[in-house]
């Protein structure tokens, strides 16, 4: 039986049999699925009832398809992955009874299950999370493609977390070549292959894909995919010292970002204030910073939280703001995630740097030497940064 | 270069088809629109110009299935060869925008009634022919019959024919890939889709009835039966709470008035299987040719619980005539059927009380979500709204009656008896919230009556029960813990109540995993992983899965208990009943090894008290 043939089967017997439970049941998961992304709030309290009557009528399998876009909507929609970890784990223990096991789509919520474990810690579970991957690879059967996306996709990023970059990069390659002509799918790769090459420090590949990524996503009309890539693009010009296209760039993804609406798109932002403290816009790095610290918290990403907090000490300090406030807080998270060690030294560092007494005041014409020299010293390394990308 | 001259543009028709078929149309039936469209501008073409008070226009598509052909043919006005060369070969010059622009001075009714704007709609024939002939003799008196013949590339053959009626023929040689519009079925309701209010008749394949109704229900001579009928055949819904007809409307500018010519009707659907079913859609009509289904944005945000039909020649459809354009014109509408749709309402409620109470019924949880966030509605809605309370559901002015001006309001739902009985730890019927649009509502009832007081019951029930010095119960307690119960003395309303069993939040998730686990039913890799969530997120013991039985005080039963011993077998049966009993009133799913228990434990107290 098909991927969703099933379930048109449940649908189409509710009718004929005029069964309103269950018409009720199967309007209820479409009617979730059409608020996902416009009212995720909405549709999570549409998903909620569905699962009630799903068990209520005894319809498991109607009910786990309920739970599936309950999770993406938690997952992707709202970045709340501590609701969804709980919603995954019922699932998971719901699932090993054997009325599933026919079941067709009975490998994605323990894909989740592995998104959700390293978007919350993923150092603290990685041998767990390589036993489950290693298990998927060996059961999802190889002609179930939308299985195989997210699996292909989940790996890709668990090897990204743990910056096994190599690795990344032959999975991208190789989900690319699953995705075939299938544009909607390919775009989700072009964007995490961007994310490999320039941990690579690979600059020409992360602009082919950023370009290919937003070719496509202009055809399938994935808006969120679309300003990730313009993003990238408005980075390595400002990196090449082409200004003129930087801003260009800019502006667009600004523009494209704006029609995404609420859906979290975190990495985007991630890439915009690289590019703002390229361009030593410290302001507006701290101004995304803050936003990303503001959507995240709360939401069990206690690592991206913990590395846009550090980020935005650095920002701060680069203002001459107080950063008291904030390097708190982060230290507060260190004591929640399992590897604090390389940003207890950051945060150690930027403490020095930024929390010591101040210097006192340079007379005036020291003042001067002093920024003098400081643009003396800028010019020379992008003099050598120049040298480097010829 | 040295001298500057004026080039015209040059059209590579090839290429324009091209943009026209995949990017300015979505989809081929529209080609059957347009054709329909330019004969009927042709027959009202006719009408005007020609006064013959037996002139009857109609039309008629013929399908050869053999051929490969799909013929349309009207009576209008027909072409001469001037029209062919100015209008039928010219890209973008339409006669019947002109035509359209001459009569609105002389007659705005008139003007009205023809479709026509662009001048390209008749090129959409090559979206599904490979090959376009027009047989056509003009109205204009001796005109002769002409043929005009293309393939869709740079030229145009125009030739004498043969034809002895006045109008034309169009006659498409269908594209292999195009096929489908030769099904009758398809074709039928493609022209019913577009040309239903056309009012000229539409024959296919010599059929005597004509395919489309050729009269809007609002025009009919019955409009609520026309209506009610429309509804079924467009809508296949039966029995609509209410119809709310809209009308044109003069709207103040300020500096000027200008007329809106709205006709059409909006609907109430009854209540929906779901009950969170939005809709807040009309389909659109402009000039009594179809353009759009599901517009929502016409309709204001709130009135998700309304669906309709709107004509408009104010409206401005894209040049694919597919969409409307949300220009100045389109707010104005907007706002007027706002409006309308208010006063409609407002009426409703002071002269039909039962019509408006079902609509509000009907759609309650939609209304409320949006009554949360619009002043106007909330005012309209407020008072007629039902709740779920504990006690069924009631309007909140009800409500407060029996509280005295306060909601209490919890945000999960009440599912047992027990959940309840607990909520109403004020004596008073509590409010379920677990619809997240409801908690919002109340807000703002609140904050609307500044009198009525708002309080959250949410969290731990145990909150509801007061505490009481343990030790006159001190015997009862013992009593339990020789039984294996876990007891504890407070007090709570109802007072009939004696006890309740309270078990810890996912006391049911948390033995089946747990069980799960220790049978090794889950695979290796996930086992790992739901151990790990168990130990750090459900920390529960096993002794406090088993639950905890909350004696009442307040009980005059559970008082004359604390007075007495519980050595005697029927002093102790007494107890196992009211735990047993407490058990199966506190809502879980009970195994059927529970069920066997509890029945061997019961038949046992119940043999120790019979005589």
């Amino acid at each position: 039986m098909s991927d969703w043939e099933w379930f048109h089967e449940v649908r189409q017997k509710a009718y004929q049999a005029k069964d309103t439970q269950r018409i009720r049941l199967i309007d209820l998961y479409y009617e979730g699925q059409g608020f996902s992304e416009k009212e995720p709030d909405r549709a999570i309290a549409i998903y909620e009832q569905a699962h009630a009557l799903a068990e209520q009528l005894g319809e498991g399998w109607v009910m786990l398809a309920i739970d599936e876009r309950h999770l993406r909507t938690l997952m992707y929609e709202k970045a709340n992955y501590l609701g969804a970890l709980d919603l995954a784990v019922r699932a998971t223990v719901e699932l090993r009874k054997p009325v599933y096991r026919r079941y067709p789509r009975r490998f994605m919520i323990p894909i989740y299950l592995v998104q959700i474990y390293r978007a919350l810690d993923a150092r603290q579970y990685a041998s767990d999370l390589k036993a489950l991957l290693d298990y998927l690879i060996v059961e999802v059967p190889e002609d179930d493609k939308e299985t195989q996306y997210e699996l292909h996709s989940k790996r890709i990023l668990f090897a990204m977390t743990m910056e096994e970059w190599d690795n990344a990069l032959e999975l991208g390659l190789r989900y690319l070549a699953l995705c075939g002509e299938d544009m909607a799918e390919a775009v989700r790769v072009y964007v995490l292959l961007c994310r490999v090459a320039s941990n690579r420090r690979e600059w020409k590949s992360v602009e082919e894909w950023a370009q290919a990524g937003a070719e496509g996503a202009r055809q399938v009309n994935r808006m969120d995919i679309l300003c990730e890539c313009q993003a990238w693009l408005a980075f390595l010009a400002r990196r090449d010292n082409n200004e003129a296209d930087a801003k260009r760039y800019y502006e667009e993804a600004i523009a494209t970002a704006k029609s995404v609406g609420e859906r979290p798109i975190f990495f985007y932002y991630n890439i915009l204030a690289s590019f703002h403290v390229n361009g030593e816009e410290w302001e507006k790095a701290s101004l995304v910073r803050q936003h990303q610290i503001e959507h995240v918290g709360g939401t069990g990403q206690v690592m991206d939280e913990l590395y846009y907090r550090v980020e935005h000490i650095k920002a701060l300090g680069k203002l001459g703001q107080p950063i008291a406030e904030e390097h708190r807080a982060a230290r507060d998270l260190l004591g929640q995630v399992s590897n604090p060690a390389p940003y207890d030294t950051e945060l150690a560092d930027l403490e020095k740097q930024y929390l010591s007494p101040p210097s006192p005041p340079l007379p005036p014409a020291a003042q001067a030497v002093s920024d003098g020299l400081e643009q003396v010293k800028k010019q020379v390394v992008r003099w050598i940064a120049g040298l480097f990308k010829g | 270069m040295e001298e500057q001259s004026k080039q015209p543009f040059k059209l590579h028709m090839p290429g324009l088809l091209k943009v026209l078929a995949e990017h300015l149309y979505s989809n081929k039936q529209v080609a059957i629109r347009e054709l329909i469209q330019n004969a009927h501008d042709s027959c009202m073409r006719r009408s005007v110009e020609e006064e013959n008070q037996f002139y009857r226009p109609r039309i008629d598509l013929a399908i050869d299935r053999a051929e490969r052909v799909l013929r349309i043919s009207d009576n209008g006005s027909g072409l001469s060869a001037e029209d062919i060369s100015d209008y039928l070969s010219t890209i973008g010059r339409s006669y019947t925008r002109e035509l359209r622009e001459m009569l609105s001075i002389l007659s705005q009714e008139e003007a009205y009634q023809l479709i026509g704007q662009f001048g390209f709609g008749f090129l959409s024939a090559f979206l599904i022919a490979e090959e376009v002939t027009v047989i056509t003799k003009s109205h204009q008196p001796g005109s002769e019959a002409l043929r005009w013949h293309s393939t869709g590339d740079e030229y145009y053959e125009v030739t004498p024919a043969t034809r002895r009626e006045v109008g034309s023929t169009i006659e498409l040689k269908i594209k292999p890939s195009a096929a489908f519009v030769l099904q009758p079925q398809l074709l039928q309701e493609s022209a019913r889709r577009f040309a239903d209010f056309l009012p000229i008749p539409i024959y296919l394949d010599g059929d005597p009835v004509p395919v489309n109704l050729t009269t809007p229900p609002w025009e009919a001579s019955d409009p609520q039966r026309a209506t009610l009928d429309y509804i079924e055949r467009a809508f296949n819904i039966e029995d609509p709470i209410c119809i709310l007809p809209l009308h044109e409307q003069v709207t103040d500018l300020g500096h000027d008035t200008v007329e809106l010519p709205i006709k059409g009707f909006l609907f109430v659907p009854p209540d929906s299987t779901v009950s969170v079913r939005e809709y807040g859609d009309v389909k659109v009509f402009i000039r009594k040719m179809f353009i759009c289904d599901d517009e929502r944005e016409l309709l204001p945000p709130w009135a998700r619980f309304v669906r309709g039909v709107i004509d408009c020649p104010a409206l401005q459809p894209t040049a694919s005539r597919e969409a409307l354009h949300q220009d100045e014109t389109y707010a104005l509408v907007r706002d007027a059927i706002e409006q309308q749709l208010i006063a409609l309402l407002r009426r409703l409620a002071r002269d039909e009380p039962d019509t408006w109470k079902q609509i509000v019924l009907g759609h309650s949880d939609i209304i409320t979500s949006w009554a949360a966030k619009n002043n106007d509605f909330f005012e309209q809605v407020a008072d007629l709204l039902p709740v779920r309370t504990s006690r069924g559901k009631l309007t909140l002015p009800d409500y407060l009656q029996l509280t005295g001006g306060t909601i209490y309001y919890t945000t999960r739902e009440l599912g047992s008896l027990q959940d309840k009985l607990l909520a109403e730890g004020h004596d008073v019927p509590v409010v379920e919230a677990a619809w997240f649009g409801v908690e919002p509502f109340l807000h703002r009832y609140a904050q609307r009556h500044l009198s009525v007081g708002l309080v959250p019951m949410d969290g731990d029930a145990k909150n509801l029960m007061r505490p009481v010095p343990e030790e006159s119960y001190q015997t009862l307690l013992d009593a339990y813990r020789e039984l294996g119960v876990r007891a504890k003395i407070v007090a709570f309303k109802p007072m009939e109540v004696p006890a309740m069993m309270i078990y810890p939040k996912n006391a049911d998730f948390i033995i089946e995993t747990r069980d799960a686990l220790e049978r090794d039913e889950l695979p290796g890799p996930l086992a790992g992983l739901v151990s790990d969530y168990m130990q750090n997120r459900m920390q529960v013991s096993a002794e406090e899965l088993k639950g905890t039985l909350y004696l009442n005080a307040s009980c005059p039963l559970i008082r004359q208990f604390s007075e007495m011993t519980f050595d005697d077998a029927k002093n102790k049966a007494a107890l196992t009943l009211i735990h047993q009993i407490a058990r199966l009133f506190a809502g879980r799913t009970l195994t059927p090894a529970d069920v066997a228990g509890a029945f061997r434990t019961t038949t046992t107290a119940i043999e120790e008290l019979l005589p």
